[in-house]
């Protein structure tokens, strides 16, 4: 599959659904339009960056509830809403539910346009988190359990000489682990370190 | 042996042919002479062989034997001249002649005999005279024997013939006199047991000299008590105050009769309704013997006719008081027949009772003319029964709205004789319904607008819905234009969908402006899944809104109702918003709504709207149809009210039941449109 951004249409009206992905189509975006959400869930979808467009009544589990569900599923796509009038205490609840935005019908293209846009932007910045998340616990992975110990250490702001005390070893040794450490985790610098030990969600501990 | 060896030689003898010298014509003269001689006598004696064998009877017929031998013999000395001819056996032809000598003698002597014998044998000629004459006496006797018996016969049977002739008289007048007795008895038993009629005689002057049991069982005195006694107690008071016993007697003696019906009394002194006769007794010279009075008691039979009079005045009250007419067509006749009040609700003079069937049509209002004569003719059948409502055209210009119920009666060969019933004035009935109708239509739009403002924003939705599809599609299609190259396949598609988007935003509209209007209700032949999903297109938003689910189960191929479309779909309208009501305060499990049809034996369609809301306390399920019942904070109580007389005005029926989980089920029926297919 081809790692194309992708926005995920879900309206039970297949009129509406099928012109919203008509107009995600026309700047060539590309679109996929579901009825329900579980006919959502249930789709192959590809893992590349992408929203949902996603209409507040539904039948059965409203968009809201299907909110949630996914929140529970630990699916994390930003979610724009389509409401109708009269559904502004809806959407309220869906921007503090996490909503991205909220559309009210009938919409102009450009909105819905510049709400796609937004949102995709914002999968794709928590996707390049994600990766670098992903890649620092990689390599702390390699890390066996005193470079981890010496990283900790290093992060906690500690030199040389305070880290090889604290091992109760020479500070030859502690310089070696933490040339070690540098290496296994590809920083060139301290600074370095200290943010992806914050990805990493180590805390910096402070004698 | 010699001596025959001799007698069959020649010996030193000549033929005899040389005696002949030869000559050829001599030799056969004595052949041909000779021969013929030997075969005729030769036959002779097979004849008289015959003759013999068959007449055992004839006298002497040893005789005829003798003659025989003699004769064959004679034929064998002529064989034998043949013979000696050519062959000189002369000692052979000498014993031939020897053996005839000794046949013939002896037959000659004895013939000499017998003469006398035979001559005594009566001639055959003399024979047949005695016999005639002997034949003629006899028949002579016979004649003298018939004539005899017949004289015998004929005097047997005259005598027979009186005796018969006496017998049957005898039995004749034993008869008549039997019948006489008999008729005579059978009369006195008649009059004297007939219980029914009084009879009794009278003498000239009126007093009573027989009585039957009639009279006693009527005037409740026996014989013995009234003989003797004058007939004038039998009338009450003020009769003989004005001497109508006496006046009666002489009138009867006088016309020979008299006839009345009046009061009489009875031993008792009770009185009775009587009809009397009395008829004067005369004999062949006129002298009066007395009278004969006959007397009925009527009483029974004048309480009968004053019921009937009472109970035609009752009929007659009551035709009155209920405004209903009687009335009796003949078909046969073509005679319709009709009460008073009949008359007077059709405006015509009460006395014109009879009339012509079709100067009734003329009565009957012009547009309804062609359906009560085809609804009166389809009920002339045995166990036809005519229920009709149609207008009249009265003489006095009104126009007014009857019913006319009736029975066909039916003669031996089940062909109708008559049809009796009653006609009614519905007018003001008619009047009061169709008031009642424009009631309902108006408080059914109101209930109907009221709902459709309920749903304002959910119709407003559906509306959206089709408009959003249709703006953004025109905005890709824009875009579509506007790329280079321009993507006109899509461009296409777009557009089709605008038109379609477009469209289905119109049907909405239309149908929200048909539930709006206020129109007299029109029944047509409708499909209710086809209301049933147009309904669904109105509130499609609702659903939404509220989260229900809706399913429908909708029996495929359903016959078609007959009924008018916006009020049904009122209905239908109503038991959704309804279902999904009860079903808003429902939290932690699915808020489903079905719809589900199906035909049902009676010839009905069965519509039921389920939801799994709070449900129908058992105590309430009665009171949800009354109007101004609600249980609700914004409802005024007229929806399920106003549907409910909606499918009672269709001819079904509504009604809800609780459901055994959650909530409840509203459902209704429809009846099948006449002829279409279950």
């Amino acid at each position: 599959m081809t790692v194309e951004p992708t926005v995920f249409v879900i309206d039970d009206d297949k009129a509406v659904r099928l012109a919203i992905k008509n107009v995600l189509e026309s700047v060539g975006l590309r679109a996929e339009a579901f009825a329900s959400g579980r006919e959502f869930l249930k789709s192959e979808r590809a893992d590349a960056p992408g929203c949902l467009v996603l209409d507040v009544r539904l039948p059965g589990a409203s968009g809201l509830d299907f909110q949630n569900e996914l929140a529970a599923a630990k699916v994390e796509i930003p979610i724009i809403f389509i409401t109708g009038h009269g559904d502004i205490p809806m959407s309220v609840q869906a921007m503090k539910a996490g909503a991205v935005d909220f559309l009210t019908k009938p919409f102009r293209d450009q909105d819905l346009l510049d709400a796609v846009q937004r949102a995709m932007e914002r999968d794709r910045l928590r996707r390049e988190l994600q990766t670098e998340v992903m890649e620092a616990r990689k390599r702390f992975n390699t890390l066996t359990p005193r470079e981890r110990e010496v990283m900790e250490l290093v992060n906690a702001g500690l030199l040389n000489k305070q880290i090889a005390s604290q091992l109760g070893t020479s500070e030859t040794t502690a310089k070696i682990h933490r040339g070690q450490v540098m290496r296994k985790m590809q920083v060139q610098s301290v600074p370095d370190l200290v943010r992806m030990a914050e990805r990493l969600g180590i805390p910096s501990q402070k004698c | 042996m010699e001596f025959l060896r001799k007698l069959f030689s020649s010996g030193d003898f000549m033929p005899h042919g040389y005696c002949y010298l030869w000559q050829p014509a001599l030799i056969w003269l004595h052949v041909v002479s000779d021969t013929l001689i030997a075969l005729a006598y030769f036959s002779i004696p097979l004849t008289l062989i015959y003759f013999v064998r068959k007449r055992r009877d004839v006298p002497f017929n040893w005789v005829f034997v003798c003659f025989g031998v003699f004769i064959l013999t004679c034929g064998a000395t002529h064989a034998m001249e043949v013979w000696t001819l050519w062959h000189a056996t002369y000692w052979l032809s000498g014993a031939v002649k020897g053996v005839t000598a000794l046949a013939s003698v002896p037959t000659a002597i004895l013939l000499v005999g017998l003469i006398p014998k035979a001559l005594a044998i009566p001639s055959p000629e003399a024979l047949r005279v005695e016999i005639a004459e002997r034949k003629r006496t006899q028949e002579d006797l016979r004649k003298a024997k018939d004539e005899l018996e017949r004289r015998v016969e004929e005097r047997t049977s005259e005598l027979r013939k009186i005796n018969a002739d006496l017998l049957a008289e005898i039995v004749q007048r034993n008869l008549a006199e039997e019948e006489l007795r008999r008729s005579e008895d059978r009369m006195r038993s008649l009059v004297e047991t007939v219980k029914d009629y009084a009879i009794f005689g009278l003498d000239p002057s009126g007093r009573v000299v027989s009585w039957n049991v009639g009279a006693e069982h009527i005037k409740g005195y026996d014989a013995k008590e009234i003989m003797g006694q004058h007939f004038s107690r039998f009338y009450p008071p003020e009769r003989l105050l004005i001497n109508q016993p006496e006046m009666q007697l002489r009138v009867a003696a006088a016309e020979g009769r008299f006839e009345e019906d009046g009061w009489r009394v009875r031993k008792d002194g009770s009185r009775f309704w009587a009809n009397v006769v009395i008829t004067a007794l005369r004999d062949r010279d006129g002298n009066l013997l007395g009278f004969s009075k006959i007397t009925r008691d009527l009483t029974e039979r004048k309480r009968a006719e004053e019921a009937l009079r009472e109970s035609e005045e009752q009929l007659r009250l009551a035709q009155k008081a209920s405004g209903s007419g009687v009335w009796d067509w003949n078909p046969r006749t073509g005679v319709v027949s009709w009460s008073e009040e009949h008359s007077r609700i059709f405006g015509v003079a009460p006395d014109q009772r009879d009339r012509p069937w079709k100067s009734f049509l003329q009565l009957v209002h012009a547009e309804d003319r062609t359906r009560l004569q085809s609804e009166a003719n389809s009920a002339l059948k045995p166990g036809g029964e005519l229920d009709v409502e149609y207008r009249i055209s009265r003489a006095d210009g009104q126009v007014r709205w009857v019913v006319s119920k009736g029975r066909t009666h039916c003669g031996d060969g089940d062909e109708p004789v008559r049809m009796i019933g009653l006609t009614q004035d519905i007018t003001e009935r008619k009047q009061l319904e169709q008031a009642l109708l424009k009631t309902q239509t108006e408080l059914a739009h109101l209930s109907r607008v009221m709902t459709m403002g309920e749903l304002t924003s959910s119709i407003a939705h559906e509306v959206n819905q089709p408009l959003a599809a249709v703006v953004m599609n025109g905005d890709a299609c824009l875009r579509w234009l506007a790329a280079e190259p321009p993507n006109l396949n899509k461009v296409r598609e777009s557009l089709a969908s605008i038109i379609q988007q477009a469209a289905r935003a119109g049907e909405v509209i239309t149908r929200i402006r048909a539930l709006a209007k206020k129109a007299t209700p029109q029944k047509t032949a409708l499909r209710i899944d086809e209301l049933i999903f147009e309904v669904i297109g109105l509130v499609g938003g609702e659903l939404a809104k509220h989260h229900v689910f809706l399913e429908t189960e909708l029996e495929s191929g359903l016959p078609v109702v007959f009924g008018d479309r916006v009020q049904l779909e009122q209905v239908i309208l109503n038991l959704i918003a309804n279902g999904i009501e009860a079903m808003s305060t429902v939290t932690g499990r699915l808020r489903d709504l079905s719809i589900a049809t199906k035909t049902t034996e009676g010839r009905q369609i069965l519509i039921s709207v389920r939801d799994c809301g709070s449900g129908l306390a058992p105590e309430l399920i009665d009171h949800v149809f009354e109007a101004f019942f609600t249980t609700k904070q914004a409802g005024i109580g007229l929806g399920l009210s106003i549907s409910r007389t909606i499918v009672e005005t269709h001819g079904g029926r509504l009604w809800a039941t609780a459901n055994p989980a959650h909530g409840a089920t509203f459902q209704f029926t429809l009846p099948l449109a006449a002829g279409a297919a279950a």
